[in-house]
């Protein structure tokens, strides 16, 4: 009996798993209907502190660029 | 009875107020404490006492004068068409994270037969989006969707996916869907996997979404259900009689720049997919990286961008479930002590409004206010030490010794301002509960004012724990550790002994210590501190004892006289589904017969 209906079982469990994975991948599947999301602009360029110890320190004159021929 | 929205004026004024009154409450501690420190000489240690009690009347005074103002008025719904057609799509998302599939789906299939019972006509669809990570409870999912998809005849309506990757956590999960799917619906209804709605409120939330084209995030006020242990039904009273006070203060206060707790709130989606794309932050956890308390930072982004975010405290029908022990309270409080602080990057956003960056502010203040406090009662161990020793004999050549005045009745005086603060709007809450007839869903008037009493009793007891347990939160955050994101353990959540000592030694010794060190240097202050000191030598009894499940009648509330529709409608579905599942367990070869 046991042996009878092993097989059954699992055949069963199997077309079960089978229906349920079409199922997701098929008509309830997320609908495609895209829409756009950007990302937000949501921190400041930078943070509090370092904008204060930017405007404190002195600025460093640029750096002169290397040139032809250096 | 319709809401007229507040004036420009009448809102400023209002914060104003509140602010006034917190600022006199806070200044009013700091003089008065400045006067007991001078009794022996002012010293640095006085001073800087002084502004550890400002900064945290401060703050204590600031949440009481919310209450206050939400005493002042009542929920009422604001002006729409509660019969009006609805015209538009929504979705109801319900993201799951290695939750019970079975408990969760059911949820959905409750709340669709809810929806069902209405016989409206509008079109709700259910998107399941799984960031489940342990395959055995996915390949479950997709087994119980099965289930639910059949019983409901839910083809065409009901949708179920799982991310691969599950970048940006919940955030990044509604954001996935928006950007698949996002076209197909007008509204949102964002969930949480213990949500449960009532199909009328959805319906109701829709309504009113249609009403106002301005409104780009409705939030409602979920109460907490289900509740079984002590603690847990500590935080379900709370939540069902104090909190819709609390929350009818900050109502009336923030205009149109609401808040977003992150479920059982409805968007307009094509206002959050232009508002609210989050990029990650510069820098790594817990700073930077994804963004964890994503909800605030929505709320914010649409207020931004010129979009309505209201809070309709006045909506009924919306209910989440809670910790059931102070552990796994402590646990779920880490992630928004990190998510809170990680805002201190996001508050100096370009153009956001000032409202918004208030509730940032108040958001970190509510993590770090602790720090205030112990900083307070370390200070005050200590101040002993380096005082200088009393001078009985101030006058060259005079004889007889001079004793300072004692400055006990401003301490007292002091303790009953601050504690008044603690226990004054819930006592009012009780009072006007009682006089308005709202006690008589909390068992009436006698019993609801016990379970007040009883509530400011028990949160006596497990503050100090509570305080522990946050400080390390936000000392693990300073520190660069990143607290991840575990699981909720919604389960029957009572904890053993051991246990709870293993969670809690610590606050033990921290409480014994700090008992010891007041004993050896200021024996004065022992017994003020010891209601701060008991509870934390007591940690593991209290955690022990607040998990264990409750047979009070104390701490009642109206869904335990009589059970919400939607939520007798999922233990009948959970309870069926269970049975089920358990028959098919025993009757393997039967079960898919």
């Amino acid at each position: 009996m046991t042996a009878y209906l092993l097989p059954d079982a699992a055949h069963a469990a199997e077309t079960a798993e089978t229906r349920a994975a079409a199922l997701i991948a098929g008509p309830c599947a997320l609908p495609a209907a895209p829409m756009a999301m950007p990302p937000q602009v949501i921190e400041a360029e930078a943070g509090l502190l370092r904008r204060l110890v930017s405007l404190l320190l002195p600025q460093r004159p640029a750096t002169p660029s290397a040139g032809a021929g250096a | 009875m319709t809401l007229a929205p507040p004036s420009r004026a009448g809102l400023y004024a209002l914060r104003g107020l509140a602010l006034l009154l917190s600022l006199m409450a806070g200044l009013g501690a700091f003089v008065l404490f400045l006067q007991f420190g001078d009794v022996d000489g002012l010293d640095g240690i006085d001073i800087a006492r002084a502004v550890l009690i400002l900064i945290s009347t401060l703050w204590l005074a600031w949440g009481a004068v919310q209450a206050l103002i939400g005493l002042t008025t009542f929920a009422r719904a604001p002006a729409y068409d509660p019969a009006a057609p609805i015209r538009g799509r929504t979705v109801v998302l319900v993201p799951v994270y290695n939750e019970d599939p079975e408990t969760t789906f059911s949820r959905v299939a409750a709340m669709d037969a809810s929806l069902a019972e209405c016989r409206d006509p509008a079109e709700v669809h259910f998107a399941i989006l799984s960031d489940t990570r342990k395959d055995d409870i996915a390949a479950r999912e997709v087994e119980t969707f099965a289930k639910l998809v059949a019983e409901r005849a839910g083809i065409g309506r009901f949708f179920y996916r799982r991310r691969e990757n599950n970048v940006g956590k919940k955030a990044g999960n509604i954001e996935d869907f928006i950007t698949r799917s996002g076209a197909a619906y007008d509204f949102a209804l964002i969930l949480d996997a213990d949500s449960l709605m009532e199909g009328a409120t959805v319906l109701q939330m829709i309504r009113r979404m249609e009403a106002e084209p301005r409104l780009g995030l409705l939030q409602t006020l979920p109460r907490v259900i289900r509740a079984r242990s002590r603690f847990g039904r500590a935080m379900q009273f709370s939540a069902s009689f104090f909190s819709p006070v609390f929350a009818r203060g900050l109502a009336m206060m923030q205009g149109t720049t609401g808040p977003f707790w992150g479920h059982n709130a409805m968007v307009r989606v094509r206002a959050f997919a232009e508002s609210c794309g989050l990029p990650a932050l510069r820098g790594r956890p817990p700073f930077g990286g994804h963004v964890m308390s994503h909800d605030y930072v929505e709320a914010a982004l649409l207020a931004r961008a010129g979009w309505i975010v209201r809070l309709d405290d006045d909506l009924g029908g919306s209910y989440e479930e809670g910790p059931e022990n102070i552990v796994d309270h402590a646990k779920r409080d880490r992630r928004w002590c990190q998510g809170n602080l990680q805002h201190s990057r996001i508050i100096g956003a370009p153009g956001l409004r000032p409202w918004s960056r208030f509730v940032f502010a108040q958001g970190i203040m509510a993590y770090i206010a602790p720090l205030f406090w112990l900083g307070f009662l370390a200070a005050s161990i200590v101040a002993p030490l380096i005082a200088p020793p009393p001078d009985y004999f101030p006058e060259p050549y005079w004889p007889f010794p001079y004793f300072p005045p004692s400055a006990a009745s401003k301490a007292i005086g002091l303790a009953i301002g601050i504690f008044g603060l603690l226990l004054l709007p819930k006592i009012l809450i009780a009072l006007r509960a009682g006089l308005s007839g709202q006690a008589r869903g909390f068992g009436g008037a006698g019993l609801a004012l016990a379970s007040t009493l009883g509530e400011l009793a028990f949160s006596s007891l497990t503050a100090p724990v509570l305080l522990m347990y946050a400080t390390r939160s936000v000392l693990q955050v300073l520190l660069g550790r990143d607290g991840g994101w575990p699981t909720n353990n919604r389960g029957d959540g009572s904890l053993s002994l051991m246990d709870s000592f293993m969670a809690s030694h610590w606050i033990v010794t921290i409480g014994l210590v700090g008992l010891g060190a007041t004993w050896t240097f200021a024996p004065g202050l022992l017994l003020w501190l010891l209601p701060v000191g008991l509870p934390m030598v007591a940690a593991p009894l209290i955690l022990w004892w607040s998990s264990h499940p409750s047979s009070s009648r104390l701490m009642s509330v109206p869904a335990d006289y009589r059970q919400p529709q939607i939520v007798a409608l999922h233990d009948a579905i959970l309870a069926r589904w269970s049975a089920e599942s358990a028959a098919a367990l025993k009757t393997p070869g039967t079960a898919h017969a």
